[in-house]
């Protein structure tokens, strides 16, 4: 039997030969460019990653976390100098940590509501109309968002550049994301987990509470820290709401400085350009470090 | 048609009239009677599309969760009208089990048996939580095989199993009634047949009311059988006449597969 | 596994049982009588007799509806299907022993040579006695599931059919009448079997008519007196 297949090959083999080799060369060719392509967008990232650490690790030591940013001054002495510039960004992060935290608790129980009202309604005109909306919010420019808040709190509100105002922009940013993976992960589950807990006797309310939002929990969580690393990188609408800060500040109707901010500061002033390298590097850690996190978090879940 | 001929038990429940129709017109259920006997299997059986399904989730009020339901009629547990009665106080005494098991995937199979109480936010002491947990799990022949890791997910058992682990978690009410629909239709043929053994073991202390597209199960397993067909009760007879000698040629039609 | 299957399954073996004690009884006082001097049947005896008869028959139709409830609802396989399918079968015959058991009884009385009949009946008490036997070998094979006690019953038959041919021709022989006389009675004897027989042909065709209503109505008509009721 075999030795009947080896010959009707080699018969083949004989008659056919472009068809039979150009078909294995059309596959190795394209397997080929795969792997050419794939690795120069993997190249370009490790580029990025690579530069940022190379020029910015000198600046990366104790102080960049707890001290805040020097003035003009005192850097272009120290360049001048040849030392590395003194202090750090700790307004900055402790700005970003806060605005995203205040935005974080604006956003989040908006956000998850609308997303399980969604879910639960899916069907009905008032429902889509919401979800067009959330889209289109999702599409404006981060910009406009920042000049909308701009009237809405800055002017109105708080008189003033503050943080309040920074959150509510970074909030608005965040919001349709969260609809979005909230109704996505709860469109997951599926319905008869919801009668089986109905089933029980559960009054809806709990159903939700105690049933959907705890399976679905790894989806929230992961659509909230993306959304969440979306913005730590914002820095248009932050420019029009909260401005920048050079000390730390807790105070919400004052403006408070961001990460973001300070790289827009430093890249401004020829004296601390050094300092964008290390505040960059710093930003992209930490989001790779929550991108891991909420990878972490679904691998326990499932376990 | 409305009564079987096992007249030696009472009735507990009882099936008046009852007619369901999604979006006015179109019946899943017409104008069925009949009444339940206390401590029987009765099987509900019929082609696709029958209205089986829809009659059975009557019983626990679950039929209002499709949209556009009307109901007309009435059924009575032990002559208190459930739809006069709260659905939590109702789903209470009428517990049900699902054609694809279904424990819930983020509690531990202890949590899953007590789910109930948990997700109603009825607190029990830790040794009354213990008890019902334990008893659940015997009567469902569960105890030995999971005593060891009550604390896992549930997600780890056999579908046979896992299965039994929601009859389980219905049973911890301990309800009067126990709806199936066709428990055992994702199960293989060894889980199956634990699964029948068990419902007739179950059925000296509950009554057991069971959809099944499989006519085998029915004759194995229960006391009345029900047969319907295009959303009417056409014979509800004690299973061994019903099987032996059906009194309408439409019965006897669906049993020597004919059509459906 | 399958609680219901083995219920069913031993609730069939203990009617069995029960019906197969009744038809042995039923032989032992059949002994007993044609074992006595006269033949009148003490009126004790005749009750009791026709009792047991009575129960033979209500046995039968209890034990057939069981079988075929457990056939419908069980679905037996194998051996479970073959014990059914056997249990079905011998308790027909069972019932047509207790049967016969009833027409000897009935014919015993007619007797007028009751000195002929005092002088045959150790020979066929013996021919009772072997028949007996081999009832009591064959159920007790099926019971115990001993093919041992079958084989002698199937082997011993030869014996009783021999018995049969021979016993009458022999007293017939052996008796003081003229030769016209004896061959006149050999002629009797087999227009006897041959009208017997024929009355067993009629009486085949009500069984399959009998069945023949089951099957289309689901009655069940054996051993109902009277048709016209219905």
């Amino acid at each position: 039997m075999d030795q009947t297949n080896i010959l009707i090959e080699k018969k083949a083999a004989e008659i056919l030969p472009d068809y039979f080799t150009g078909r294995k060369f059309k596959d190795r060719s394209f397997l080929i460019a795969i792997i050419f392509f794939s690795l120069i967008t993997i190249s370009f990232v490790f580029l990025i990653i690579g530069s940022l650490v190379l020029r910015g690790y000198h600046q990366i030591n104790w102080a960049f976390f707890t001290e805040t940013a020097p003035d003009t001054f005192t850097a272009m002495m120290a360049k001048t100098s040849g030392q590395i510039i003194p202090g750090g960004i700790a307004n900055g992060i402790t700005g970003s940590l806060y605005l995203v935290a205040l935005a974080s608790l604006i956003a989040i129980p908006f956000g998850v509501l609308i997303g399980v009202y969604l879910y639960e309604n899916s069907e009905k005109r008032y429902a889509s109309v919401i979800r067009d909306i959330t889209d289109v919010l999702q599409g404006v420019p981060s910009i406009v968002v920042g000049l909308i808040v701009y009237l809405w709190v800055v002017v109105h509100i708080t008189h003033g550049y503050s943080t309040l105002a920074g959150s509510v922009a970074l909030a608005l940013m965040m919001l349709p994301l969260i609809i979005r993976s909230t109704e996505e992960s709860l469109k997951m589950i599926p319905d008869t987990l919801k009668e089986a807990a109905i089933a029980l006797g559960t009054p809806y309310y709990k159903v939700i509470l105690r049933v959907l939002i705890p399976t679905s929990f790894t989806g929230l969580i992961t659509g909230i820290l993306l959304a969440i690393s979306r913005i730590l990188g914002e820095t248009a609408p932050l420019m029009l709401t909260t401005l920048g800060n050079p000390a730390i500040n807790w105070n919400v109707t004052k403006p408070v400085s961001a990460v973001p901010l300070l790289i827009w500061q430093f890249y401004n002033d020829p004296n601390m350009v050094d300092l964008i390298w290390s505040s960059t590097l710093f930003l992209m850690g930490f989001v790779l470090i929550l991108n891991l996190l909420s990878k972490w978090i679904a691998a326990k879940r499932n376990s | 048609m409305n009564e079987t001929n096992d007249t030696t038990k009472p009735s507990i429940l009882s099936i008046e009239g009852l007619s369901i129709a999604y979006d006015k017109d179109k019946f899943a259920v017409k104008d069925v009677t009949a009444t339940i006997k206390k401590n029987a299997i009765t099987a509900i059986m019929g082609p696709s599309g029958c209205g089986k399904t829809t009659l059975l989730r009557a019983i626990n009020r679950m039929h209002e969760l499709y949209p556009n339901i009307s109901t007309q009629g009435k059924i009575k547990l032990n002559d208190e009208n459930i739809y006069e009665m709260s659905t939590i106080k109702l789903r209470r005494r009428v517990g049900m089990v699902f054609q694809r098991p279904n424990p819930f995937p983020t509690l531990s199979i202890y949590e899953n048996v007590i789910a109930g109480y948990k997700l109603n936010g009825i607190h029990l002491k830790r040794s009354e939580r213990d008890e019902i947990v334990e008893t659940s799990l015997r009567n469902v022949t569960l105890w030995d095989e999971v005593k060891a890791s009550l604390h896992k997910k549930g997600t780890f058992l056999s579908g046979g199993q896992q299965q039994r682990l929601c009859i389980a978690r219905a049973l911890a009410f301990k309800p009067d009634v126990i709806l199936l629909d066709e428990p055992t239709s994702a199960l293989d043929p060894v889980a199956t047949a634990k699964v029948e053994d068990l419902l007739v073991e179950l059925k000296k202390q509950y009554t057991i009311v069971l959809v099944t597209h499989n006519m085998s199960q029915a004759a194995r397993i229960s006391d009345n059988s029900m047969f319907m067909y295009l959303g009417e009760l056409i014979e509800y007879e004690n299973t061994k006449t019903i099987f032996t000698n059906p009194k309408d040629p439409r019965t006897e039609g669906y049993l020597t597969g004919k059509f459906g | 596994m399958n609680i219901q299957k083995e219920n069913a399954m031993q609730q069939i073996r203990t009617l069995f049982d029960e019906l197969s004690e009744l038809v042995l009884q039923q032989l032992d006082l059949l002994e007993k009588i044609i074992n006595g001097t006269v033949t009148n049947i003490p009126k004790e005896l005749l009750d009791q007799l026709n009792a047991n008869e009575e129960r033979i028959d209500k046995y039968e139709i209890q034990i057939t509806d069981e079988i075929i409830d457990t056939i419908v609802l069980q679905k037996p396989v194998a051996s479970d299907l073959r014990q059914v399918m056997a249990a079905y079968q011998m308790v027909s015959n069972l019932e047509r022993i207790g049967d016969s058991v009833m027409n000897i009884v009935r014919y015993i009385p007619r007797i007028q040579e009751t000195e002929v009949y005092l002088k045959m009946s150790e020979v066929i008490t013996n021919m009772l006695i072997a028949s007996v036997s081999m009832v009591r070998k064959s159920i007790l094979s099926f019971v115990s599931s001993d093919k041992e006690e079958a084989i002698w019953t199937i082997k011993n038959d030869v014996v009783v059919d021999e018995m049969n041919h021979k016993l009458i021709r022999k007293a017939i022989s052996k008796s003081k009448y003229p030769d016209e006389i004896q061959q006149l009675l050999c002629t009797f004897i087999q227009l006897n079997s041959i009208i017997s027989t024929i009355e067993r042909i009629a009486d085949h065709a009500t069984n399959i008519a009998e069945a023949s209503i089951y099957a289309i109505e689901g009655r069940d008509l054996r051993h109902q007196k009277d048709i016209d009721e219905q």
